[in-house]
């Protein structure tokens, strides 16, 4: 998700993320905020020490129902339409408020697995929905008997209209646009407001329970795909279009009671939910009670403190409930923190249509302090040095062989540059409200020094820092980039990161090192479609990437994020989600 | 003075006007492209004009600027084909962030900012001109040199250190007061009442005005010392009126004059938005939406935000107006 923006994203510099693209929000960032391209940011500040990592969940086991749980935010959540939400933090609260086809189960310390939610697993193996023999049509089945939250049945065709909703880029400019990009004659839907009359035809519902889908190709990833929130069910006579983010209906165990942007949000109980037909909740507490505005410094000194109704509190932003000045107060809270690894992971790009020499390349990738440049972005807290561009929790995932030192290795850098042309001085773009990055810049300016090579850091605007990085051959040679997986298989990753465009021809819109290699590029594209078994195609994607990483050197892996959580004493089941970077609210519990 | 009000109010409207034609060319000329920013990863040209379309960018700007002014006075329609609605005037459009409508969002912000900006104002009033007075008539003494030192001191101390020096002790360490959030009283009537409203701004409160105190007690007493050394003071004097008649009817008010233009515009700008203490004490005022507008690149709200700091600002100028004629019989409003 974006900024997840979706939902992923984040990171380290800044603040992070669930998916990925364009991100914006929240996790803890390194600078992301959920979506793909994370953004870049975070403080500047590192660390002090480390406290260990704790266990995988705090407080595991609780199954008491009841009581109230705190949620401090710096800010509103920038929706809460399922249509438009694809951030991590208000993706978090989405989760509770309104269920989709599939979910993931992201039990800390496991390897994610999709499960059928409002669907029924029907598929061969493990998949949930029908694929044909292509996988290019995807049939699900869907419960019976589930309610909005006014008793209305939910059907197919409340999910479909949701669908439809996302297409309308006229009235919604946020939210994740796979079906989009992924359904037959999608160019030909504009969404249902323009032409009510027009249906989306790529969408079938033959009967009220079963969602029949037409891809322009092989979507082998297809029960993943749909855990995103286009697949919630809004019902068509309750859309109130852009006014929905305010009062969505809830097909989830919880409801909004309350909301006021900017101030405060509370779910209570939806009455109309089953818990008989969604095991995957356990919707525990009675009443999640949000209050938003609170300054990140004064929720991280609060979640310390542990006082009065802060010790059913948590928080959400991944740049809010522990900031790197607090590290060393965590020691006295070890049995409420615990950390994690989640989906991103940021790297140097290297412009191959400046830096033309792969050979180069390597060698200023060997060049680097990555231990040190883990301290710039935050400290050891919040980021761990990668073995692969990719994260660790990517299914079938293989480390590449980097060859890389931790410290830097100047004398193996100088002998590969021996006898090569390499440019004297080059330039490092870094995004001008990311102090994160300026950090790290510093630290490739030393280390790269030590070739001989002068880095000049060039600052760009924020708000256009990835649209310049796309430009080509663009104003730098070196940046710092990330990607934050919306679910964790490899055709998620490598394909936007290191692969073509949709025409097979160059490279895509988010592979910013400019990478592209007519053979691999058709390797990658078929790798995507596939419908090998699962494990065959991870292999073969690994060992693609792999390659390309370690003969090419697009880039120079960093910092795999980690999402450090602190939580009131009475807060039960908190683990972080390698998904979402965030603990899931449906799981956790409190203390009355 | 009916003149004065008349000639006042069309300048401020055509300060206004003026204010948002450069405003909103900064902010529509700029690099910022809104619409590419909201794309996300599977950005197209088509979609970006999709998204220009639902952002009303598509137009040109003129009727853009115009629309917007329409906008605040009569209201304006707004969306795409089919999915078309009203907004009712003042018509700041919606959020780019959040899609909250930006005015009822100032409207839910501005209680706060109200309640913490003339709270602070008599804080910093009562200290600046009581401290002010006291080191004027006591000047070289020793209590002259502690209310400057103290007032020098806060002026010296940045919000963010102040602020959260305070939580860290009054809220967190001593347990005297609870935090202030979101949910903090935004007026005496909320729920929750007086009290809570009361606990709720004290550290705001102290920290606004000791930013402001420091230069309300040095021009007090630069004032103060130079009014009581004028003949008509010792004229006063001289005819035997009690000190006190002398201090603060013949001296204080001369020597306020000057503090009730600092005063108007220092108000004026506060309610634009106390920008760090809303941020640091989490009370979600104009201040703090400001902030959160400029970093998310929020148009709509840095656009309405800046025009309502304008008014802000431009209506303090006229309430200093004519308070100086209340203030200065010299003073007359023709």
């Amino acid at each position: 998700m974006n900024r997840r923006r979706p939902l992923i994203a984040a990171v380290a510099a800044g603040t992070a993320i669930v998916l990925v693209a364009s991100c914006s929000s929240s996790k803890k960032d390194t600078g992301a905020s959920g979506s793909n391209p994370p953004s870049t940011s975070g403080s500047s500040s590192s660390s002090g020490g480390t406290p260990s990592t704790g266990p995988a969940i705090i407080k595991g086991g609780f199954t008491q129902k009841g009581g109230t749980v705190n949620i401090l935010v710096q800010s509103n959540f920038e929706h809460l339409d399922p249509a438009q939400n694809y951030v991590t933090n208000s993706g978090d609260v989405g989760k509770l408020i309104y269920r989709t086809l599939t979910v993931f189960d992201d039990t800390p310390g496991q390897a994610p697995v999709i499960k059928a939610d409002l669907a029924i697993k029907s598929g061969p193996g493990d998949y949930i929905g029908i694929p044909n023999k292509d996988q290019t049509v995807w049939t699900y089945k869907i419960q019976k008997g589930l309610k909005f939250q006014n008793g209305t049945p939910i059907t197919a065709a409340d999910i479909k209209y949701n669908i439809e909703r996302s297409f309308a880029s006229d009235v919604y400019k946020d939210g994740a646009t796979y079906m989009a990009d992924t359904l037959v004659n999608s160019n030909n839907y504009a969404g249902p407001y323009k032409d009510p009359n027009k249906d989306l035809t790529s969408v079938q519902t033959p009967d009220p329970y079963t969602l029949v889908f037409h891809f322009t190709g092989a979507q082998p990833d297809a029960d993943m795909m749909m855990s995103l929130f286009y697949t919630a069910p809004v019902p068509k006579a309750l859309d109130t279009k852009q006014d929905y983010d305010f009062k969505p209906v809830s097909s989830g165990p919880y409801m909004i009671t309350k909301y006021t942007p900017n101030k405060e949000l509370v779910l209570g109980r939806n009455p109309n939910w089953s818990a008989a037909t969604d095991p995957n909740r356990p919707a525990l507490p009675d009443k999640f009670d949000i209050t938003m505005g609170i300054a990140p410094a004064t929720v991280s000194q609060r979640l310390i403190a542990n006082q009065g109704t802060d010790q059913s509190a948590l928080s959400i932003d991944n740049s809010s409930d522990i900031q790197p000045g607090d590290v060393s107060k965590l020691k006295s809270a070890q049995d409420r923190f615990v950390n994690g690894p989640g989906p991103c992971v940021f790297y140097d790009i290297f412009n191959e249509n400046k830096l033309k020499d792969a050979d180069v390349r390597h060698a200023f990738a060997l060049a680097l302090n990555r231990q040190a440049i883990i301290t710039a972005m935050n400290g050891p807290l919040f980021g761990s040095i990668p073995t692969s561009f990719m994260a660790s929790n990517v299914r079938g995932f293989q480390p590449a062989n980097l060859g890389l030192k931790d410290t830097g290795d100047t004398a193996g850098a100088q002998a590969l540059l021996q006898g090569k042309t390499f440019p004297k001085s080059i330039t490092y773009g870094v995004s001008a409200g990311r102090p994160a990055q300026k950090a790290v810049a510093v630290q490739v300016q030393s280390d790269l020094k030590k070739l001989g090579v002068n880095v000049t850091i060039q600052s760009i605007p924020t708000d256009s820092y990835y649209k310049t990085l796309r430009t080509d051959p663009g104003p730098v040679d070196m940046a710092m980039a990330g990607w934050c997986s919306d679910w964790p298989t490899m055709a998620s990753i490598v394909p936007p990161v290191i692969g073509p465009d949709s025409t097979g021809k160059t490279w895509s819109t988010n592979n910013f090192s400019k990478y592209f290699d007519p053979a691999t590029a058709k390797q990658i594209t078929d790798l995507a479609g596939s419908t090998e078994p699962p494990a065959t195609v991870d292999q073969k994607f690994a060992a693609l990437a792999n390659q390309i990483q370690t003969s090419n050197w697009p880039f120079v892996p960093l910092q795999a994020s980690l999402n450090p959580t602190l939580v009131g004493s009475k807060i039960h089941n908190v683990g972080v989600s390698s998904i979402w970077s965030l603990p899931n609210l449906n799981l956790i519990g409190v203390e009355q | 003075m009916v003149k004065f009000l008349i000639r006042r109010f069309v300048a401020l409207i055509g300060l206004l006007i003026a204010v948002s034609i450069v405003t909103f060319g900064l902010f529509t000329l700029g690099p910022s492209d809104p619409a590419a920013d909201s794309c996300g990863k599977s950005c197209t040209p088509e979609r970006i004009g999709q998204i220009k379309v639902a952002l009303g960018l598509d137009k040109p700007l003129v009727t853009q600027y115009w629309e917007y002014m329409k906008g605040l006075v009569v209201g304006r329609e707004m969306g795409p084909p089919g999915a078309r609605y009203h907004c009712g005037w003042p018509c700041f459009g919606r959020s780019y962030q959040d899609n909250q409508f930006v005015w009822a969002a100032i409207k839910q912000a501005l209680p706060y900012t109200i309640s913490l900006a003339l709270g602070a104002a008599l804080i910093w009033l009562f200290f600046g001109v009581g401290l002010g007075v006291i080191a004027g008539l006591n000047k070289g003494k020793l209590i002259d040199k502690v209310s400057v030192g103290v007032a020098s001191l806060g002026v010296s101390l940045p919000v963010p250190l102040i602020g959260l020096t305070l939580i860290l002790l009054v809220n967190t360490d001593w347990h005297w007061l609870p935090y202030t959030s979101g949910q903090a009283p935004a007026l005496p009537w909320d729920s929750g009442g007086l009290l809570a409203w009361f606990k709720n701004y004290l550290l705001p409160w102290f920290t606004l005005a000791a930013i402001f105190s420091a230069s309300y007690v040095r021009l007090t007493r630069a004032n103060m010392i130079e009014t009581m050394g004028e003949d008509y003071i010792r004229t006063a004097t001289a005819k035997g009126l009690p000190r006190r008649t002398v201090t603060l009817k013949h001296g204080l008010r001369a020597a306020i004059t000057p503090i009730v233009t600092i005063f108007g515009l220092d108000l004026g700008g506060l309610l634009g938005g106390a920008v760090l203490t809303e941020y640091i004490y989490s009370l979600p005022g104009l201040g703090k939406l400001s902030a959160e507008a400029v970093n998310n690149g929020d148009l709509p709200k840095i656009l309405a935000l800046v025009l309502f700091a304008a008014f802000f600002v431009i209506v303090a100028n006229i309430i200093v107006d004519i308070l100086y004629a209340v203030v200065d019989p010299r003073v007359r409003l023709d």
